[in-house]
Protein backbone atom coordinates (compact mmCIF):
# COMPACT_ATOMS: atom_id res chain seq x y z
CA UNK A 1 0.00 0.00 0.00
CA UNK A 2 1.06 3.56 -0.65
CA UNK A 3 0.14 6.35 -0.16
CA UNK A 4 -0.99 8.39 -2.71
CA UNK A 5 -2.15 11.77 -2.04
CA UNK A 6 -3.82 13.23 -5.86
CA UNK A 7 -7.48 12.66 -4.12
CA UNK A 8 -6.42 14.44 -1.07
CA UNK A 9 -5.26 17.12 -2.99
CA UNK A 10 -7.41 17.59 -5.78
CA UNK A 11 -10.92 16.52 -4.99
CA UNK A 12 -11.24 15.61 -1.09
CA UNK A 13 -14.28 15.70 -0.35
CA UNK A 14 -15.69 15.10 -4.04
CA UNK A 15 -18.02 18.16 -3.92
CA UNK A 16 -19.69 17.36 -0.94
CA UNK A 17 -18.70 20.76 0.58
CA UNK A 18 -21.07 21.91 -1.98
CA UNK A 19 -24.13 20.51 0.28
CA UNK A 20 -23.00 22.74 2.99
CA UNK A 21 -25.04 25.98 2.72
CA UNK A 22 -26.72 27.94 5.06
CA UNK A 23 -30.51 27.10 4.47
CA UNK A 24 -32.71 29.20 6.86
CA UNK A 25 -35.81 26.96 5.31
CA UNK A 26 -35.38 24.45 7.26
CA UNK A 27 -36.16 26.49 10.38
CA UNK A 28 -39.48 25.74 9.08
CA UNK A 29 -38.92 21.93 9.68
CA UNK A 30 -38.22 21.80 13.55
CA UNK A 31 -41.69 20.27 14.69
CA UNK A 32 -41.48 18.00 12.03
CA UNK A 33 -37.63 17.17 12.89
CA UNK A 34 -38.82 16.67 16.35
CA UNK A 35 -40.82 13.99 15.56
CA UNK A 36 -38.83 12.37 13.69
CA UNK A 37 -36.27 12.80 16.01
CA UNK A 38 -38.56 10.99 18.62
CA UNK A 39 -39.66 8.64 16.79
CA UNK A 40 -36.28 7.21 15.93
CA UNK A 41 -36.22 5.38 18.91
CA UNK A 42 -39.46 3.62 18.59
CA UNK A 43 -41.20 1.12 16.71
CA UNK A 44 -41.46 3.11 13.83
CA UNK A 45 -42.51 1.40 10.56
CA UNK A 46 -43.29 5.08 8.61
CA UNK A 47 -40.44 4.32 7.00
CA UNK A 48 -41.47 1.29 4.78
CA UNK A 49 -44.55 3.81 4.09
CA UNK A 50 -42.80 6.26 2.28
CA UNK A 51 -42.67 4.53 -1.21
CA UNK A 52 -46.29 5.26 -1.55
CA UNK A 53 -46.58 2.83 -4.65
CA UNK A 54 -45.02 -0.20 -2.84
CA UNK A 55 -47.80 0.70 0.20
CA UNK A 56 -50.52 -0.04 -2.02
CA UNK A 57 -49.48 -2.63 -3.76
CA UNK A 58 -48.92 -4.48 -0.71
CA UNK A 59 -52.24 -3.75 0.98
CA UNK A 60 -53.71 -4.81 -1.91
CA UNK A 61 -51.56 -7.99 -1.44
CA UNK A 62 -51.69 -8.48 1.85
CA UNK A 63 -54.58 -6.79 3.43
CA UNK A 64 -54.74 -9.58 6.46
CA UNK A 65 -51.08 -7.61 7.62
CA UNK A 66 -52.56 -4.08 7.54
CA UNK A 67 -53.69 -4.29 11.03
CA UNK A 68 -50.69 -4.61 12.71
CA UNK A 69 -49.18 -2.16 10.82
CA UNK A 70 -52.35 0.19 12.48
CA UNK A 71 -51.10 -1.13 15.39
CA UNK A 72 -47.60 -0.74 15.29
CA UNK A 73 -48.13 2.98 13.73
CA UNK A 74 -50.45 3.79 17.04
CA UNK A 75 -47.89 1.98 18.68
CA UNK A 76 -44.78 4.61 17.95
CA UNK A 77 -47.40 7.47 17.98
CA UNK A 78 -47.63 6.70 21.74
CA UNK A 79 -44.15 6.24 22.26
CA UNK A 80 -43.29 9.43 20.92
CA UNK A 81 -45.71 10.94 23.30
CA UNK A 82 -44.12 9.02 25.96
CA UNK A 83 -41.02 10.74 25.37
CA UNK A 84 -42.48 14.06 25.76
CA UNK A 85 -44.37 13.60 28.89
CA UNK A 86 -40.99 11.81 30.16
CA UNK A 87 -39.37 15.47 29.38
CA UNK A 88 -42.37 17.82 30.81
CA UNK A 89 -43.07 15.85 33.96
CA UNK A 90 -40.60 13.06 34.80
CA UNK A 91 -39.06 14.99 38.20
CA UNK A 92 -36.52 12.36 39.21
CA UNK A 93 -33.01 13.39 39.54
CA UNK A 94 -31.66 10.86 37.84
CA UNK A 95 -33.80 11.65 34.76
CA UNK A 96 -32.42 15.48 34.47
CA UNK A 97 -29.43 13.81 32.91
CA UNK A 98 -31.43 12.06 30.36
CA UNK A 99 -33.31 14.84 29.46
CA UNK A 100 -30.71 17.56 29.22
CA UNK A 101 -28.84 15.06 26.78
CA UNK A 102 -31.94 14.72 24.64
CA UNK A 103 -32.79 17.93 24.23
CA UNK A 104 -28.96 19.19 23.60
CA UNK A 105 -28.37 16.19 21.18
CA UNK A 106 -31.97 17.15 19.03
CA UNK A 107 -30.56 21.11 19.21
CA UNK A 108 -27.26 19.84 17.87
CA UNK A 109 -29.00 17.50 14.96
CA UNK A 110 -31.35 20.31 14.09
CA UNK A 111 -28.55 22.94 14.22
CA UNK A 112 -26.48 20.90 11.92
CA UNK A 113 -29.15 20.72 9.36
CA UNK A 114 -29.39 24.69 9.26
CA UNK A 115 -25.99 24.37 7.36
CA UNK A 116 -27.39 21.99 5.22
CA UNK A 117 -28.71 21.69 1.63
CA UNK A 118 -31.59 18.32 2.58
CA UNK A 119 -33.71 18.84 4.61
CA UNK A 120 -33.87 17.38 8.39
CA UNK A 121 -35.84 14.00 6.52
CA UNK A 122 -34.90 10.92 9.35
CA UNK A 123 -32.78 8.81 7.25
CA UNK A 124 -30.16 11.90 6.72
CA UNK A 125 -29.33 11.51 10.59
CA UNK A 126 -29.69 7.92 10.77
CA UNK A 127 -26.33 8.24 12.37
CA UNK A 128 -27.75 9.20 15.67
CA UNK A 129 -29.70 5.82 15.97
CA UNK A 130 -27.84 4.42 18.93
CA UNK A 131 -28.06 7.83 21.29
CA UNK A 132 -31.84 8.26 20.61
CA UNK A 133 -32.53 4.64 20.86
CA UNK A 134 -30.33 4.63 24.07
CA UNK A 135 -32.30 7.72 25.42
CA UNK A 136 -35.66 6.08 24.39
CA UNK A 137 -34.79 3.05 26.69
CA UNK A 138 -33.10 4.94 29.61
CA UNK A 139 -36.84 7.19 29.64
CA UNK A 140 -38.49 3.28 30.05
CA UNK A 141 -36.08 2.27 32.81
CA UNK A 142 -38.15 4.97 34.76
CA UNK A 143 -41.21 3.29 34.87
CA UNK A 144 -40.93 -0.56 34.19
CA UNK A 145 -41.92 -1.46 37.54
CA UNK A 146 -44.64 1.24 37.67
CA UNK A 147 -46.39 0.96 34.46
CA UNK A 148 -47.02 -2.90 32.99
CA UNK A 149 -44.68 -2.20 30.24
CA UNK A 150 -43.55 -5.26 30.11
CA UNK A 151 -46.60 -6.93 28.96
CA UNK A 152 -47.00 -3.94 26.82
CA UNK A 153 -43.65 -4.56 24.97
CA UNK A 154 -44.01 -8.25 24.55
CA UNK A 155 -47.40 -7.43 22.37
CA UNK A 156 -45.64 -4.95 20.34
CA UNK A 157 -42.49 -7.07 19.46
CA UNK A 158 -44.78 -9.51 18.66
CA UNK A 159 -46.62 -7.59 16.17
CA UNK A 160 -43.40 -6.90 14.97
CA UNK A 161 -42.17 -9.72 13.87
CA UNK A 162 -44.87 -10.72 12.65
CA UNK A 163 -45.26 -7.23 10.36
CA UNK A 164 -41.95 -7.68 9.24
CA UNK A 165 -42.10 -11.40 8.23
CA UNK A 166 -45.16 -10.23 6.27
CA UNK A 167 -43.04 -7.48 4.97
CA UNK A 168 -40.00 -9.87 3.80
CA UNK A 169 -42.84 -12.02 1.94
CA UNK A 170 -43.87 -9.09 0.23
CA UNK A 171 -40.50 -8.09 -0.93
CA UNK A 172 -39.27 -11.29 -1.73
CA UNK A 173 -41.73 -11.21 -4.21
CA UNK A 174 -41.52 -7.63 -5.84
CA UNK A 175 -38.82 -5.57 -4.86
CA UNK A 176 -35.55 -7.75 -4.00
CA UNK A 177 -32.92 -9.08 -5.78
CA UNK A 178 -35.13 -12.32 -6.46
CA UNK A 179 -37.09 -11.07 -8.69
CA UNK A 180 -34.65 -10.90 -11.74
CA UNK A 181 -31.54 -13.72 -11.71
CA UNK A 182 -30.92 -13.37 -15.45
CA UNK A 183 -28.98 -10.42 -15.29
CA UNK A 184 -25.89 -10.71 -17.47
CA UNK A 185 -23.67 -8.38 -14.95
CA UNK A 186 -23.81 -11.03 -12.33
CA UNK A 187 -20.52 -11.74 -10.18
CA UNK A 188 -20.46 -15.35 -11.45
CA UNK A 189 -21.11 -14.53 -14.94
CA UNK A 190 -18.14 -11.48 -14.92
CA UNK A 191 -15.93 -14.37 -13.48
CA UNK A 192 -16.80 -16.84 -16.40
CA UNK A 193 -16.04 -14.82 -18.90
CA UNK A 194 -12.78 -12.76 -17.88
CA UNK B 1 -31.08 -10.10 9.50
CA UNK B 2 -29.49 -11.07 6.46
CA UNK B 3 -33.01 -13.00 4.87
CA UNK B 4 -34.51 -9.64 6.00
CA UNK B 5 -31.96 -7.64 4.55
CA UNK B 6 -32.27 -10.29 1.10
CA UNK B 7 -35.71 -9.56 0.71
CA UNK B 8 -35.16 -5.51 0.58
CA UNK B 9 -34.78 -3.45 -2.20
CA UNK B 10 -32.23 -3.85 -4.27
CA UNK B 11 -33.18 -2.53 -8.29
CA UNK B 12 -34.16 1.32 -7.20
CA UNK B 13 -31.49 3.80 -8.15
CA UNK B 14 -29.85 4.40 -4.77
CA UNK B 15 -29.63 0.75 -3.92
CA UNK B 16 -28.17 -0.39 -7.35
CA UNK B 17 -25.67 2.18 -7.69
CA UNK B 18 -23.63 1.38 -4.10
CA UNK B 19 -23.94 -2.64 -5.09
CA UNK B 20 -22.12 -1.43 -8.42
CA UNK B 21 -19.51 0.65 -6.78
CA UNK B 22 -18.48 -2.98 -5.42
CA UNK B 23 -19.18 -5.18 -8.56
CA UNK B 24 -17.24 -2.81 -11.12
CA UNK B 25 -14.38 -2.91 -8.47
CA UNK B 26 -14.46 -6.64 -8.58
CA UNK B 27 -14.78 -7.22 -12.01
CA UNK B 28 -12.03 -4.21 -13.05
CA UNK B 29 -9.75 -5.23 -9.95
CA UNK B 30 -9.59 -1.90 -9.05
CA UNK B 31 -9.78 -0.11 -5.39
CA UNK B 32 -13.18 1.91 -5.18
CA UNK B 33 -11.96 5.14 -4.82
CA UNK B 34 -15.63 6.98 -4.66
CA UNK B 35 -18.69 6.36 -2.25
CA UNK B 36 -22.32 6.95 -4.11
CA UNK B 37 -23.43 10.04 -5.40
CA UNK B 38 -25.14 12.83 -3.46
CA UNK B 39 -26.91 14.31 -6.07
CA UNK B 40 -29.27 16.60 -4.07
CA UNK B 41 -29.25 20.19 -6.13
CA UNK B 42 -25.73 19.84 -6.54
CA UNK B 43 -23.29 17.12 -8.27
CA UNK B 44 -20.85 15.16 -5.93
CA UNK B 45 -19.48 12.24 -4.60
CA UNK B 46 -18.27 11.22 -1.32
CA UNK B 47 -14.71 10.28 -1.13
CA UNK B 48 -13.17 6.87 0.28
CA UNK B 49 -13.12 3.33 -1.15
CA UNK B 50 -14.91 1.96 2.19
CA UNK B 51 -18.62 0.55 0.77
CA UNK B 52 -16.95 -0.80 -2.14
CA UNK B 53 -13.69 -2.42 -1.04
CA UNK B 54 -16.52 -4.08 1.23
CA UNK B 55 -18.67 -5.24 -1.34
CA UNK B 56 -15.64 -6.20 -3.29
CA UNK B 57 -14.23 -8.00 -0.42
CA UNK B 58 -17.42 -10.20 0.28
CA UNK B 59 -17.74 -11.23 -3.67
CA UNK B 60 -14.03 -12.06 -3.36
CA UNK B 61 -14.98 -14.39 -0.55
CA UNK B 62 -18.25 -15.76 -2.01
CA UNK B 63 -19.06 -15.18 -6.33
CA UNK B 64 -22.52 -15.02 -5.29
CA UNK B 65 -25.30 -11.91 -5.58
CA UNK B 66 -26.07 -12.04 -1.89
CA UNK B 67 -22.58 -12.16 -0.84
CA UNK B 68 -21.98 -8.29 0.03
CA UNK B 69 -25.61 -8.58 2.15
CA UNK B 70 -24.38 -11.29 4.07
CA UNK B 71 -21.08 -9.91 4.97
CA UNK B 72 -22.92 -6.15 5.19
CA UNK B 73 -25.31 -7.92 7.74
CA UNK B 74 -22.07 -9.55 9.88
CA UNK B 75 -20.83 -6.42 10.44
CA UNK B 76 -24.06 -4.79 11.64
CA UNK B 77 -25.17 -8.00 13.68
CA UNK B 78 -21.57 -7.28 15.51
CA UNK B 79 -22.52 -3.40 15.98
CA UNK B 80 -25.98 -4.37 17.77
CA UNK B 81 -24.37 -7.13 20.10
CA UNK B 82 -21.79 -4.44 21.04
CA UNK B 83 -24.76 -1.54 21.80
CA UNK B 84 -26.93 -4.61 23.31
CA UNK B 85 -23.86 -5.85 25.60
CA UNK B 86 -23.46 -2.04 26.53
CA UNK B 87 -27.19 -1.29 27.12
CA UNK B 88 -27.62 -4.34 29.43
CA UNK B 89 -25.05 -3.15 31.12
CA UNK B 90 -26.34 0.45 31.67
CA UNK B 91 -29.93 0.06 31.89
CA UNK B 92 -29.62 -2.95 34.78
CA UNK B 93 -33.48 -1.59 35.40
CA UNK B 94 -35.05 -3.22 32.27
CA UNK B 95 -35.16 -6.49 31.60
CA UNK B 96 -32.33 -7.95 29.12
CA UNK B 97 -34.90 -9.65 27.01
CA UNK B 98 -36.61 -6.39 26.75
CA UNK B 99 -33.08 -4.50 25.44
CA UNK B 100 -31.98 -7.47 23.12
CA UNK B 101 -35.48 -7.63 21.24
CA UNK B 102 -35.57 -3.88 21.25
CA UNK B 103 -32.22 -3.59 19.71
CA UNK B 104 -32.29 -6.68 17.29
CA UNK B 105 -35.85 -6.22 15.45
CA UNK B 106 -36.66 -2.04 15.94
CA UNK B 107 -37.54 -1.59 12.58
CA UNK B 108 -34.95 1.37 11.89
CA UNK B 109 -32.34 -1.75 12.25
CA UNK B 110 -33.95 -4.04 10.13
CA UNK B 111 -34.83 -1.50 7.86
CA UNK B 112 -31.16 0.20 6.98
CA UNK B 113 -28.06 -1.96 8.15
CA UNK B 114 -29.51 -4.82 6.19
CA UNK B 115 -29.13 -4.38 2.59
CA UNK B 116 -26.91 -2.68 0.33
CA UNK B 117 -27.39 1.17 -0.04
CA UNK B 118 -24.94 3.43 1.83
CA UNK B 119 -27.10 5.17 4.89
CA UNK B 120 -27.25 0.65 5.42
CA UNK B 121 -23.05 1.05 6.64
CA UNK B 122 -23.69 3.68 8.83
CA UNK B 123 -24.42 1.48 11.83
CA UNK B 124 -21.15 0.40 12.87
CA UNK B 125 -19.59 3.64 13.35
CA UNK B 126 -22.29 4.87 14.38
CA UNK B 127 -22.50 2.42 17.67
CA UNK B 128 -18.81 2.59 17.67
CA UNK B 129 -18.86 6.18 18.39
CA UNK B 130 -21.99 6.87 20.43
CA UNK B 131 -21.33 3.68 22.43
CA UNK B 132 -18.00 5.19 23.92
CA UNK B 133 -19.53 8.99 23.51
CA UNK B 134 -22.19 8.19 26.04
CA UNK B 135 -19.83 5.99 28.20
CA UNK B 136 -18.22 9.00 28.91
CA UNK B 137 -21.79 11.80 29.19
CA UNK B 138 -24.65 10.42 30.23
CA UNK B 139 -22.30 7.62 32.57
CA UNK B 140 -19.46 10.26 33.07
CA UNK B 141 -17.33 9.11 36.29
CA UNK B 142 -18.17 5.84 35.72
CA UNK B 143 -16.89 4.59 32.57
CA UNK B 144 -17.08 1.05 31.78
CA UNK B 145 -14.51 1.24 28.32
CA UNK B 146 -10.85 2.01 28.89
CA UNK B 147 -10.22 5.79 27.82
CA UNK B 148 -7.82 5.12 25.39
CA UNK B 149 -10.60 2.22 23.99
CA UNK B 150 -13.30 4.70 23.62
CA UNK B 151 -11.41 7.50 21.78
CA UNK B 152 -9.52 5.03 19.28
CA UNK B 153 -13.54 3.73 18.92
CA UNK B 154 -14.48 7.76 18.07
CA UNK B 155 -11.44 7.80 15.58
CA UNK B 156 -12.10 4.69 13.76
CA UNK B 157 -16.31 6.15 13.46
CA UNK B 158 -15.10 9.05 11.93
CA UNK B 159 -12.96 7.40 9.25
CA UNK B 160 -15.42 4.64 8.75
CA UNK B 161 -18.43 7.37 8.01
CA UNK B 162 -17.33 9.28 6.42
CA UNK B 163 -16.23 7.14 4.11
CA UNK B 164 -20.48 5.85 3.49
CA UNK B 165 -22.22 9.01 4.47
CA UNK B 166 -22.99 13.15 4.84
CA UNK B 167 -23.94 12.88 8.26
CA UNK B 168 -20.43 12.03 9.72
CA UNK B 169 -20.55 16.05 10.17
CA UNK B 170 -22.44 15.64 13.01
CA UNK B 171 -19.20 13.54 14.54
CA UNK B 172 -18.32 17.48 14.98
CA UNK B 173 -20.34 18.98 17.27
CA UNK B 174 -20.98 15.72 19.29
CA UNK B 175 -16.75 15.11 19.37
CA UNK B 176 -16.73 19.06 20.23
CA UNK B 177 -19.08 18.68 23.26
CA UNK B 178 -16.72 15.80 24.85
CA UNK B 179 -13.37 17.50 24.05
CA UNK B 180 -14.62 20.49 25.85
CA UNK B 181 -16.16 18.11 29.04
CA UNK B 182 -12.56 16.78 28.79
CA UNK B 183 -9.93 18.57 28.12
CA UNK B 184 -6.87 16.80 28.81
CA UNK B 185 -8.05 14.15 25.89
CA UNK B 186 -8.03 16.82 23.30
CA UNK B 187 -4.83 15.56 21.93
CA UNK B 188 -5.93 11.81 21.61
CA UNK B 189 -8.92 12.12 19.99
CA UNK B 190 -7.41 14.51 17.78
CA UNK B 191 -4.46 12.34 16.70
CA UNK B 192 -6.90 9.70 16.43
CA UNK B 193 -8.92 11.75 14.00
CA UNK B 194 -6.06 12.83 11.89
CA UNK B 195 -4.92 9.44 11.51
CA UNK B 196 -7.77 7.71 10.72
CA UNK B 197 -8.03 10.52 7.88
CA UNK B 198 -4.88 9.95 6.63
CA UNK B 199 -5.66 6.34 6.51
CA UNK B 200 -8.81 6.78 4.61
CA UNK B 201 -6.91 8.17 1.87
CA UNK B 202 -4.36 5.11 1.31
CA UNK B 203 -5.12 3.21 -1.93
CA UNK B 204 -3.35 -0.17 -3.05
CA UNK B 205 -0.62 -0.26 -5.09
CA UNK B 206 -1.32 -1.79 -8.36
Amino acid sequence: MILTLDALWNDPLGGTENNVVFNARNLLYFPEFLGRYFAMGTIEIARYTSHIELLFQQIDVQPWAVPSAVVLIIASALQVVFLVYFLLLNRDKEAQTIKRLLLISAAIVFASFLFSIKPPISYTFYFTFPLILTLSLSAYAFYIDRWRLKEWFSWIFMLSILFHLTHMLFGFNFKSIYIDRTGPAWPSNIRSTS
Amino acid sequence: MTLYGLTEKFWDTDELQSYLIGLCAYAAGEWPAWAPDSMYKVPSRLAGGLMGSIIMLALNILTIPEAPVVLLNLLSFAALLFLGWFLTRRLERLPKWLVWMYVLTSPWTLHFSTYIINPSFVLLGAVCFFVPWMDRTLWAGRSILDMRLAYALMGFALMWVFQVHMSWVLIGPFGIWLMLKERYTIRSFASATISFLVVQYLHPLR
